[in-house]
C-alpha cells in the first residue's frame, strides 16, 4: 500500500461540506456514539484522502474523473416522488423494499424482516456490529460511507425465506448530480436462508453515485444468495463494499451482473470463518462506451475445510475498461482448503481494455488452489460454423456472446430475473456498439 | 441436360505461400451424388472449405458457379442461404448455444431469404422431431449445447440432422463416415439416401468404399495434390479399394 496522501481539492471541500450537512441534519436524530463514530470516520477519511491511481488497489480505476462531475448530498426532501413506474417491473422478481436516497420508505412489502438502520442502531447489539466486518480504518471508501451514510436497513432473517427480497436503491437525480451513501447490516441466522437482490435506479437527468456498504453475517448452516443487478443507464455509478462472514457450513452465492451504468466498482469479500463453509462468487461484465467495471473480490479462508469458487466473465467493447482483481487469502490454519478462481474475458474493440490480476496469498500448506485467466476474441471456428448455417456474422457473434454471458446469469435462482437479464443482454448485444 | 448446380473451373487456392488446390474442375448436376476420394492431405477438406467460404484460404484463380451465381464473392452465410451446406469433418462444439436455438435461428434465416414466414414454435418443434427421427437423434439433444460433449458418432449424425432441417440445394459431406461404427454408418447412409432428390445434389468426401456401398454415387473422383486426376463411375471406388491410390497417382505423374 502506498502512503496515504491528503489532496486539497474542490472534491474534498465538497465532502467536508457534506459532512457538516450530515452532522447538522442528524443532530437530535442519532445517538452520541454514532456521532462520535462518524467524526472518527471522517477524520480517517481526511487522513487517507481519496485513493488515487498510485494506490495499488486503485491502479486501473481512477475515481477523480468520476468525482470531478461534482456530486452533492441529496437535498432535504419535501414530497416523495411516485416510484410506481420504477418499482412495478421489480415486483416480478420478489418482494420489494425501496430506499430513496438511502432512506427506507414506509409501507414496505416486508416490515417484519427489516427496519431502518438508524432505528436499529439505537439497539446496542446492532450498533456493535457496525464496522465489525467493514472497519473504516485504512479504507477511505468505508470511512467516507461511515461519516456520511444517510441510512440503510438492518435486516435479520431467522427462517427460510422462499420468496426473494428485492432491495432497490432509488437515487433522485432530478435536482442535479447526487451522491448517496447507504449502510446496511444483514444477519442470516443459523439455519435460515435468503435470496436478496440489490438493484439501483436513478430518477431524472442528474448523475447519481451510490456508495453502498453492507456487512452481512451468514450463520451456521445458513445460506445467502446475493444478486447484485447493475443494469441502470450510464448516469448510474456505484461503489459497493459487501463484506460477508460465513460461519460453520454456511453457504454464500454472490452473483454480480454488471451490464449497465457508468462507473462501477464492486468490492465483495467472503470471509470463511467456520469449517465447512462454501462461497461461490460469479460476475458478469458487459460494457461498452466509456463504461468502467471493476470487480475487486476477496475470498478469505480463515479455517480448515472450506471451499470457494469464483467465476468472473467480461465482454468489453467500445472504450470500456474492465478490471478483475481476485484476492484469495488462505490463512495458516486453513488446511484442506479448496479454492478456485477463473476469469474469462472477451475484448471486442481495440480501444477497450481489461486488467486482470489474481492475487493469491497462501499461508497454509495443504490446500488445493487454482486460478486461471483468459483474454481473447470470439472463437473463429464457432463463428464460421454458425455462419455456414446461414447466420449473419453479427447474429453469430451475438449468439456466441449471449452464450458466454448466460453461463453467469444461469446462476441467478430467480427465473423472472434471469429472463429479464438475458433479454437485456440480448438487446445490448444487438445494438450497434457491442459485437 | 439441365444446368449444373455447381460448376468449378480451374480453381486454385492457397494458404500463405502453399498452393493447395491447383486447378480443380468439376460439374455437379441436380439429382447427382458425386464421391470425392483421395489420399490424406490431397486437398479434399480444403475444397469443401473454399466452397463453404472459409476465410483462411485465398482463391488465386478460377471460378465457381452455384446455380449460375458467382459463389466465391458470397459471404459464408449467403452461400448457406443460397442452399449450400457443409457437413464438417470436425463439427465445432458451441457451449451455451442450444441445438434448438441454433437451428431455429438458422432455419428462419434461410426461410426469410426464400421469402417464407418464420416457423412458429410448434411447427418448428414438429419439424425437429420428424427430421431427428431420420437419423435417430434423441429429442433430448435439442436442448443440449451444439455438439458439446457429443460422441464422435453423435456429432456426425447431428450434421446430417442439420442437413435434413435446412434442406440445402447442395450438400457437401466431409468424411461424415469416419469415426462411425457399422450401425451409425447405416443410419447416416439411410438418412442421406432419404434426402436424395432430383432437385438436390451431394458431394461426398470419403476414404472408404464401405460408405459407397450404402450411398451409391453417380460419379467418383480422385483428388490428388490439389487436382482431380481421375473420374469414373461407381466402380472406380471399388478399384481404388483394391489397388490403392498408387495405381492412379502413377498415371498422373506420367501425365505430368
Ligand atoms: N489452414 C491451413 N494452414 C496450413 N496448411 C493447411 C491448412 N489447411 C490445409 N492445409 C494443408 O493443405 C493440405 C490439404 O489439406 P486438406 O485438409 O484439404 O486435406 P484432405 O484431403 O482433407 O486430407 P484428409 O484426408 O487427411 O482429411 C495439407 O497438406 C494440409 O496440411
Ligand atoms: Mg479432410
Amino acid at each position: 500500500m502506498t502512503t496515504p496522501r491528503v489532496e486539497r481539492s474542490p472534491i474534498l471541500e465538497q465532502i467536508a461540506a457534506d459532512f457538516a450537512q450530515r452532522v447538522e441534519s442528524s443532530n437530535g436524530h442519532s445517538t452520541p456514539e454514532l456521532h462520535a463514530l462518524r467524526r472518527q470516520a471522517f477524520d480517517e477519511f481526511q487522513r487517507l484522502g481519496i485513493p488515487t491511481v498510485r494506490h495499488e488497489e486503485w491502479k486501473y480505476t481512477n475515481l477523480f474523473p468520476l468525482l470531478a462531475k461534482g456530486f452533492h448530498l441529496p437535498p432535504h426532501r419535501r414530497e416523495l416522488p411516485s416510484l410506481d413506474a420504477v418499482l412495478a417491473p421489480l415486483r416480478r422478481w420478489g418482494r420489494v423494499v425501496s430506499l430513496l436516497d438511502g432512506l427506507l420508505l414506509p409501507h414496505q412489502d416486508e416490515p417484519d424482516l427489516l427496519r431502518p438502520l438508524s432505528e436499529a442502531l439505537r439497539d446496542q447489539r446492532w450498533f456493535e456490529r457496525l464496522g465489525r466486518l467493514a472497519p473504516f480504518e485504512g479504507n477511505a471508501i468505508v470511512a467516507w460511507n461511515t461519516a456520511l451514510f444517510a441510512d440503510g436497513v438492518a435486516l435479520r432473517v431467522t427462517n427460510e425465506q422462499t420468496e426473494p427480497l428485492v432491495a432497490v436503491s432509488v437515487l433522485d437525480g432530478r435536482g442535479g448530480n447526487i451522491a448517496v451513501h447507504e449502510r446496511h447490516l444483514l444477519e442470516v441466522a443459523p439455519g435460515a436462508s435468503l435470496t436478496l437482490v440489490l438493484v439501483q435506479r436513478v430518477l431524472g437527468e442528474g448523475e447519481a453515485l451510490l456508495n453502498q456498504v453492507l456487512e452481512g453475517w451468514i450463520g451456521e448452516n445458513a445460506s445467502l444468495t446475493l444478486v447484485l443487478v447493475q443494469d441502470a443507464p450510464q448516469t448510474a455509478h456505484a461503489i459497493t463494499t459487501h463484506e460477508l462472514e460465513l460461519a460453520r457450513s454456511a453457504r454464500l452465492e454472490l452473483i454480480t451482473v454488471s451490464i449497465g451504468g457508468g462507473f462501477l466498482r464492486n468490492m465483495p469479500a467472503a470471509r470463511l470463518v467456520g469449517e465447512g463453509a462454501d462461497a461461490q462468487l460469479y460476475g458478469l461484465t458487459l460494457a461498452d462506451g466509456s463504461m468502467l467495471v471493476d470487480h475487486h473480490t476477496t475470498v478469505e479462508h480463515r479455517v480448515a475445510h472450506c471451499t470457494s469458487n469464483e467465476l468472473y466473465k467480461a465482454i468489453l467493447d467500445g472504450r470500456s475498461t474492465g478490471v478483475f482483481n481476485g484476492k484469495i487469502l488462505v490463512q495458516p490454519n486453513a488446511q484442506k482448503t479448496s479454492a478456485y478462481q477463473a476469469n474469462r474475458n472477451i475484448v471486442l474493440s481495440s480501444r477497450a481494455t481489461i486488467n486482470t490480476k489474481p492475487q493469491l496469498e497462501i499461508f497454509a500448506n495443504d490446500v488445493r488452489c487454482t486460478h486461471g485467466c483468459t483474454v481473447g476474441r470470439l472463437d473463429r471456428e464457432a463463428l464460421f460454423y454458425l455462419r455456414s448455417r446461414g447466420l449473419s456474422k453479427k447474429e453469430a457473434e451475438a449468439l456466441l456472446l449471449a452464450a458466454f454471458a448466460e453461463e453467469i446469469t444461469a446462476k441467478v435462482p430467480i427465473e423472472s430475473l434471469r429472463t429479464d437479464l438475458n433479454a437485456h443482454i440480448e438487446h445490448l448485444l444487438h445494438t450497434d456498439e457491442l459485437a | 441436360m439441365a444446368e449444373p448446380i455447381l460448376r468449378i473451373r480451374n480453381l486454385h487456392a492457397r494458404v500463405g505461400e502453399t498452393e493447395i488446390l491447383r486447378g480443380v474442375n468439376l460439374d455437379v448436376y441436380p439429382g447427382q451424388l458425386h464421391a470425392i476420394m483421395g489420399p490424406n492431405g490431397s486437398g479434399k477438406s480444403t475444397l469443401a472449405a473454399v466452397l463453404a467460404g472459409r476465410e483462411d484460404y485465398e482463391v488465386t484463380e478460377g471460378e465457381v458457379l452455384f446455380d449460375g451465381k458467382n459463389l466465391l464473392e458470397m459471404d459464408p452465410e449467403e452461400r448457406a442461404r443460397e442452399g449450400l451446406f457443409l457437413a464438417f469433418q470436425y463439427p465445432v462444439e458451441i457451449p451455451g448455444v442450444s441445438t434448438a436455438t441454433f437451428l431455429k435461428t438458422a432455419l428462419n434465416e434461410l426461410r426469410k431469404h426464400r421469402g417464407q414466414e418464420p416457423l412458429d414454435a410448434m411447427e418448428f418443434m414438429n419439424l425437429m422431431r420428424e427430421r431427428a427421427a431420420l437419423v435417430k437423434i434423441d429429442p433430448t439433444f435439442f436442448s443440449r449445447s451444439v455438439n458439446e460433449g457429443f460422441s464422435g458418432g453423435e456429432k456426425k449424425r447431428n450434421e446430417i440432422f442439420q442437413l435434413a432441417m435446412l434442406e440445402p440445394r447442395l450438400a457437401i459431406l466431409d468424411e461424415t463416415d469416419s469415426g462411425l461404427d457399422i450401425d451409425a454408418l447405416k443410419i447416416v447412409a439411410d438418412g442421406v439416401n432419404a434426402l436424395r432428390s432430383p432437385a438436390r445434389a451431394f458431394l461426398v468426401i470419403t476414404h472408404y468404399q464401405r460408405l459407397l456401398n450404402y450411398i451409391v454415387p453417380d460419379v467418383v473422383h480422385v483428388l490428388y495434390r490439389g487436382r482431380i486426376i481421375k473420374t469414373g463411375p461407381k466402380e472406380l471406388a471399388l478399384e481404388l479399394e483394391a489397388k490403392g491410390y498408387e495405381w492412379v497417382t502413377e498415371t498422373d505423374e506420367v501425365a505430368l
